[in-house]
Formats: C-alpha cells, sequence, structure tokens
C-alpha cells in the first residue's frame, strides 16, 4: 500500500460523501470525497480564469456565447473527478521542456525542486535561462495546464495537486552531454517521476529507427523501468504541422510530414496526443498519422478578440489557458502580444483579470499532451498501481469518438474533402471519396485518409484522432476498478520482435546488395503511379500492439512513396501518406526509416499482412489547385531521381 | 569598370566564404550546394549510414557536427554508448582495444557504459573495435538532431 492510498483513506473518513453522474449516461458514480482543506471537493469555479478553461469544463464557458469558434465540442469530463476530491494527490509529474518558472504563484504549491533540474545552471531550479519569448515560456505553460494549483487565484491544472517537476532539455541538449539520457528516469531527479510531458520532437526528418545512432529509442525503452518495474507514462505531442506550407498545398487537405517521422512516436510506451478545438474537431494544425493514441485539447489560434473568441475570418477560436513567465517582458503574455488578455490589458466586471501578464493562453498539440498528462496523473491518483500499459488502455477504452465523418468534410479554403482520391498519376487531389477497397495492387488512385474505421477487434481507430478523446471520469473509474480487480491490469512488456524482411526491390543496372538478400527480391523500374503489393509479413498467432514498417532506400524519391498495410482481417491503414513535405526537399534516399499503425490493435495477428507502396508521379510537383499550377514554383522535387536505384523493405508486428 | 569587378568577384568569394562557414544547426536540412560549399569532407560509415564532418563545432562544446546522407546536420558528442553487459565486463574488454576512449562513465540503473573519445573518427574507430571485442553488447553512437516544442 503507498502512503497516497493510506492519505486517501485517512480522508475518505472525515469527507462527505458525493455524488458524480456520469455525462455520458452511465450510473451515477457515489464515493467518498478524499480530499480536506478549503478546496476539498470543489471544482476550479473557485478560480477566477476558470471560465476560460473549456477543456475542463466546456457547458459554462465564456466562450459559450460565441457559436461560430465555441459549438459543438466537448471538455475533458473532470469535474465530476475533481469533485471526488481527486485531483493527482501523490503523483510526480515532470515537465521536459524549455525550463520551467516554478516561483510562479500557480505552481509554487506544487513543485518538487528534487524532481527538477536545471541543466545550464546546474541546480534543481529549472528556470529557462533562454527567456526569448518564442520557446522561453513553454514549459511553464506546459506545467500549468497539467498542474497549476487550486489557491483562488488565474488557473486551475487538470491535476492540481501533484507534484510538479521541470527540466529544460529544449534549451541545454546541444550545449550539454547526455541531457535526453538522464531526463529519461537515468538521473536521481527523473527517476522518481510517474508521468512525463513531452511537448516536443522533429517530425520533418527521416531519422533512422533502431539503428546504430539511434539512442533514444532505447533510452525510452528503459522507461518502463520506473515506477518500481510498473514503467513511467510518457506523453508527447503528435506535432502541429497539418497545415499547407510544407506541401505548397493551397489548402491543408493532408497531413504533410507524419509524426511517425521522430522515432520516439513509434515506441509502443510514448503516448501520442493529437489536439482538438473548442468545436470539437481536430485543431487545424494538429499532426495527423497512424501512430497516435489518442486527443486531448489544443484549440486554435486565438488571433482575435480579447480573449481569442470569435472564429474571425479563418476558422479561428480559442486555446488552452494557463499560467506565463511572469510579468509583461517575458512570456507569451507581454506587452507586444496580439490579444488584450495577453497584453494584461483585458478586464471583467471593471476588474482586470491578468494586470501582470502572468497568464496567457496556448494552442498546439504542445498544449494537448499536458491536458492528457493531466488526465493520467488523475488516473495514477485514483490508483498507483496501474502499469504503463494499463494506463494507455483505459485512454482508449474511456475515449468517445468525435467528428464522425470528417473525412467527407472540406478544409478551409478547400473544395476537396479530407478523404479525397489522389491520382498518382497526375498527383490531383480529387472531389471524389475514397475508401479502403480502393487500396489495391495495380490501383492508380489512393484516398488521402480513410476516415474512423472499426478494426475486426471492434475498435474504432482514426488517423486524425487515434482512439478518440478520453472521458476521465470514465477513465478514473476504470482506474479504481483495476485496483478492485488486479487481474484486470497488464503488467510485462510487449512483445517487440526483429524486423523481417518484405521487398527487395533494385533496378536492373545495379549489382544486388548481399546483405539484402533475405528479402523476395524484384527487378525493374520503381513502381511509381501507381499502387503495388511490394510483400506480405506472416505472423503467427499473437495479439497486434502495433504494426511497423521500416524502409531503407537509394535513389527513391520518398515524398512521392506512401504506404499502406492490410491486415488478415482486412483492416487497412495508411501509414505513410505519397506527395509530403519530403518532395518538396528532393529526399531520394533513407536509411531504417520507421513507420507504424495503431490501427489494428487488438486484432488478432495470424496470417499474412500485405505491405502496399502508394507512389505518385516524382516527376511532376504536387498539383492541388483546379488550374492546375503547382502551390509553389520554388518547389524542388524529383526530377533528378536517377534510374539507378535500391528500396527494401522490413515489418514486424509488436505483440501484446 | 575593372574595380567593380574586382568588387564583385571579392564579394562573391566572401559570400561563397559565409555560406560554407555559417555555423549550421542540427536538424538543419543543407542544400547540395551548401554542402559542396564545404569541401571535401572526412567520411565514416555507421551500420548503413554515412556521415561527413564538418570543420566546426557548436560553440562552447566539444561535439562534432556531421551531415548524414540526406544532408541532414546532426550533433554527435563522440560517444560510443554500451548496454547488455555488466560494467566490469566491458571495462576489461575495453581494456585491450585501441583507440582507447578519453573517459567511460556506468549509468547503473539503465546499465549503460558512455565511453568518450577525443574526435569523431575515434569515436567511429572505436565503435568498430568495441563491436570486435564485445560482440554480445549493444552499441550505439548516438548522432541527435533536433527536438522543438511543439
Amino acid at each position: 500500500m503507498t502512503s497516497t492510498f493510506m492519505r486517501f483513506s485517512l480522508f475518505s473518513l472525515v469527507s462527505a460523501t458525493l455524488l458524480a453522474c456520469n455525462k455520458d449516461g452511465g450510473q451515477p458514480v457515489e464515493q467518498a470525497c478524499v480530499e480536506s482543506g478549503p478546496y476539498a471537493c470543489a471544482s476550479g469555479e473557485t478560480e477566477p480564469l476558470y471560465p476560460f478553461q473549456w477543456a475542463l469544463n466546456y457547458e459554462n464557458s465564456y466562450f459559450k456565447v460565441y457559436p461560430d469558434a465555441f459549438s459543438g465540442g466537448l471538455d475533458l469530463n473532470v469535474e465530476p473527478v475533481h469533485k471526488l476530491g481527486i485531483k493527482g494527490q501523490g503523483v510526480n509529474v515532470l515537465v521536459l521542456d524549455s525550463g520551467t518558472d516554478l516561483h510562479h504563484e500557480e505552481l509554487t504549491p506544487n513543485a518538487d525542486r528534487s524532481l527538477s533540474w536545471n541543466f545550464l545552471t546546474r541546480n534543481n531550479d529549472p528556470m529557462p535561462v533562454t527567456l526569448d519569448n518564442a520557446d522561453g515560456p513553454h514549459g511553464t505553460v506546459v506545467a500549468g495546464i497539467i498542474g497549476a494549483a487550486q489557491n483562488g487565484k488565474g488557473v486551475m491544472g487538470i491535476a492540481p495537486a501533484v507534484r510538479l517537476g521541470a527540466a529544460n532539455v529544449l534549451e541545454s541538449w546541444q550545449t550539454e552531454p547526455n541531457t535526453f539520457f538522464l531526463s529519461y528516469g537515468n538521473a536521481p531527479w527523473s527517476s522518481k517521476a510517474h508521468v512525463f510531458n513531452a511537448s516536443y520532437g522533429l517530425d520533418t526528418q527521416s531519422m533512422p529507427y533502431e539503428s546504430e545512432t539511434d539512442q533514444e529509442t532505447s533510452s525510452i525503452r528503459g522507461l518502463k523501468r520506473l515506477r518500481d518495474g510498473k514503467g513511467a507514462i510518457f506523453i508527447k505531442s503528435a506535432g502541429n504541422s497539418f497545415d499547407l506550407g510544407d506541401c505548397t498545398l493551397k489548402a491543408a487537405y493532408y497531413n504533410c510530414t507524419n509524426p511517425a517521422n521522430d522515432p520516439a512516436s513509434l515506441e509502443p510506451n510514448v503516448i501520442i496526443v493529437a489536439a482538438l478545438n473548442a468545436r470539437g474537431r481536430a485543431s487545424s494544425y494538429s499532426s495527423a498519422g497512424s501512430v497516435l493514441w489518442i486527443s486531448g485539447m489544443g484549440g486554435e489560434y486565438a488571433s482575435y478578440g480579447v480573449y481569442g473568441e470569435p472564429a474571425g475570418p479563418d476558422e479561428d477560436g480559442p486555446t488552452i489557458f494557463s499560467t506565463d513567465l511572469q510579468g509583461c517582458i517575458h512570456g507569451y503574455s507581454y506587452i507586444g502580444a496580439n490579444i488584450p488578455f495577453k497584453r494584461g490589458q483585458s478586464e471583467r466586471n471593471g476588474i482586470q483579470d491578468n494586470p501582470n501578464c502572468d497568464y496567457t493562453s496556448m494552442n498546439g498539440t504542445s498544449a494537448a499532451a499536458p491536458t492528457i498528462t493531466g488526465v493520467a496523473a488523475l488516473m495514477l491518483s485514483a490508483n498507483p498501481d496501474l502499469t504503463w500499459r494499463d494506463v494507455r488502455d483505459i485512454l482508449r477504452l474511456s475515449a468517445r469518438k468525435v467528428d464522425a465523418d470528417y473525412h467527407r468534410r472540406q478544409p478551409f479554403n478547400g473544395n476537396k474533402p479530407y478523404g479525397g482520391l489522389l491520382n498518382l498519376s497526375t498527383n490531383q487531389l480529387t472531389a471524389q471519396l475514397g475508401q479502403t477497397a480502393d487500396i489495391h495492387d495495380g490501383a492508380s488512385v489512393v484516398p488521402m485518409d480513410l476516415g474512423w474505421q472499426r478494426n475486426s477487434a471492434g475498435l474504432d481507430y482514426s488517423n486524425r484522432y487515434g482512439f478518440g478523446v478520453p472521458d476521465t471520469l470514465r477513465a478514473v473509474t476504470l482506474a479504481q476498478a483495476y485496483a478492485s480487480a488486479p487481474s484486470l491490469s497488464r503488467g510485462g512488456d510487449v512483445n517487440i520482435p526483429d524486423f523481417a524482411p518484405v521487398a527487395y526491390w533494385h533496378s536492373e543496372n545495379v549489382a544486388p546488395d548481399p546483405d539484402l538478400d533475405a528479402a523476395p527480391a524484384r527487378i525493374g523500374p520503381f513502381p511509381y503511379q501507381r499502387i503495388t503489393s511490394i510483400g506480405t509479413l506472416s505472423s503467427p498467432a499473437q495479439t497486434v500492439d502495433q504494426f511497423q514498417v521500416r524502409l531503407s532506400g537509394i535513389n527513391v524519391c520518398l515524398g512521392s512513396l506512401g504506404i499502406a498495410v492490410k491486415s488478415p482481417s482486412g483492416t487497412v491503414s495508411l501509414l505513410k501518406l505519397p506527395e509530403d513535405h519530403f518532395k518538396q526537399q528532393a529526399w531520394d534516399s533513407f536509411e531504417d526509416y520507421g513507420l507504424g499503425s495503431f490501427a489494428f490493435y487488438g486484432e488478432a495477428a495470424q496470417g499474412d499482412w500485405e505491405i502496399f507502396a502508394l507512389a505518385s508521379n516524382p516527376m511532376l510537383p504536387t498539383v492541388l489547385d483546379d488550374s492546375g499550377n503547382p502551390g509553389n514554383d520554388e518547389t524542388e522535387f524529383c526530377t533528378d531521381t536517377p534510374p539507378n536505384f535500391h528500396f527494401y523493405a522490413e515489418a514486424r508486428i509488436i505483440g501484446q | 569598370m575593372k574595380k567593380s569587378i574586382i568588387l564583385g568577384l571579392i564579394l562573391t568569394s566572401l559570400a561563397v566564404l559565409g555560406q560554407a562557414t555559417d555555423l549550421p544547426n542540427p536538424g538543419q536540412k543543407l542544400t547540395k550546394k551548401q554542402i559542396a560549399a564545404w569541401g571535401d569532407l572526412p567520411a565514416y560509415q555507421i551500420g548503413k549510414s554515412q556521415f561527413r564532418v564538418l570543420p566546426v563545432k557548436p560553440d562552447g562544446t566539444e561535439a562534432t557536427l556531421v551531415i548524414n546522407a540526406q544532408g541532414v546536420v546532426g550533433l554527435s558528442r563522440n560517444e560510443v554508448t554500451i548496454s547488455g553487459l555488466p560494467a566490469e565486463q566491458v571495462q576489461a574488454g575495453l581494456g585491450q582495444i585501441t583507440p582507447q576512449p578519453l573517459s567511460m562513465q556506468y549509468f547503473e540503473q539503465a546499465d549503460v557504459t558512455f565511453a568518450r573519445y577525443a574526435d569523431f573518427g575515434q569515436a567511429v574507430a572505436g565503435f568498430h573495435a568495441i563491436q570486435a571485442a564485445l560482440p554480445e553488447a549493444t552499441l550505439r553512437l548516438p548522432i541527435q538532431f533536433n527536438r522543438i516544442p511543439y
């Protein structure tokens, strides 16, 4: 029994019994209040900026009177949990970021210096040293979203009673040795963490996965040792690349990069979080891909109004309110900020509500990840014995499917649906909606999003939302159920086998690589402008956790190449889209480039898995406007890809 | 006229020089032209990957900047990590190889030894020597690219 559990038991003797109702129509849950003190079992209504915290209470939000930007959405359903007094007590959360101002009035009450490190000043105050207004405030905002105290001031975190630690990895890793290694549980301060928040990444490269130069993967796997072998929870942002820029698109029809480009995103013990806006849809920027696990709250851009309330001319809307670097010089709130709240000039009922610029709002999957970190902390507070696999499973089990037909919608300024077919010869996106049956050997079009799909294990999954948006009350109720029935818990590790060769394809004019002769070989031109079944992977009986593909190539246009996988039971997943940002950079060589998919989670693996190359025309730019003009005349694409090439594909099934 | 041509040549030369000697950042993708401006660079093979070493170092560090086959700049601390073997066995194995690391650090909880070398070339040579001496160990020569806030 942990000390946390004992404290809860004592609290329960003296606390009132409360009734919490499941918003989704579940049975009321009658439980004792497990908290004492002035804010015992009170929701965030005690905090003056709470009306702006729509992720915690959507129904009573200040933004409710702005339906263009704020309607049809949802919150994380944390209030019933707060009203039970479960607020993150006993849980250590480590914010790995740019540094964090733990002197802030909202963070000091929960700050734990023994859980913190400053790599630049070499002490346990993680205050950022680089106070530029671009990145300096980032970690302070993230920390507040997770664990701003309930104290009658400003905002409240989703888990307002956690112990908060922080480290300034993002401003120190270039100059200080082993920052990430030490931060991932290999230093005394980081080894105490129960939940890690990583609102960072790199999704614009094809970094090798599990290669001789990849140290991070083993460091992340090492996190499973923490918490006495139950494993730390590692929550990471998906990225903000669902935009037009990198692909020179006229409208954001599809995600131009891929969260899987960051090899850390491929590890099953990393929970990848997408962002939702206040209209209950994916935030316009939120990166999509088949390694997403769950969605949190990130909002839009808050470019207009006093608090970011109106939609404006471009489907904008509010973001996530939190703590900021103190004062009006440093931070996202400062004298030159774009909206009055962030300039310290807003007031309600004649009272200034951010006079010292100590609070701000932030968007991004950087904001969404800490909302899920907060939920995970509440779950661990309710049941400290949950393993990393339990937390991941419960997030999925509690998730709500949102935006059911999103693949039929069109993006802002666009005239084709997200799920439209791409013509692989002309590289033009069409208005015709695609479906899984379009993905077969010899096809000349490919759907760019398959929408929500139900796999053969009965689980709904989407490349935009992962398994959906967690319901915190349901998650905490499940966490408690696991405590009552420990047999529900899953200890141990997932089974990660070596990659197996699937295909080796090379041109006639090159000698075969003897190191690759284990793979079925094909000789001839690379199959651009069509879908090609490149190989199969046979699996014995097991249950799928994640399917992974790893690619190496020389003189192959990576930006033209998409990858899809079909399971023995017929589920199809898009692991990589053709016409992505690699095309613009004429990226034509890659080694051990990893991709993954959770769309098959829970399926029976036994049988043949088919892997498809979805290859567009490398000689043409991405042409998506009606006039047939490229989005950007300066585009550098694969016109000089030489005909002599090697292409090698491997795959594996990570088993549960 | 001649003066302006000479001035133009000088400016062009300075521009080319500037392009070559600007300190690139890890994660930055260099164009073929930018890479060519650095001239011949020493190249090393690690597994399937080839890296070229830039003749500049990030400010205030002994780290090495490398370029991978895609032209992306990475950062190496000239270290080899050795895992899967007890520290004593690693120490014994490393005692008989060349080149010798400048320093070694063992992290007990992770069961990882960091062997730091004088430069990248030595680290690559050390990597291959350790691979031969301790074939049962898992080796890495970490190259970091970038991490940005999302």
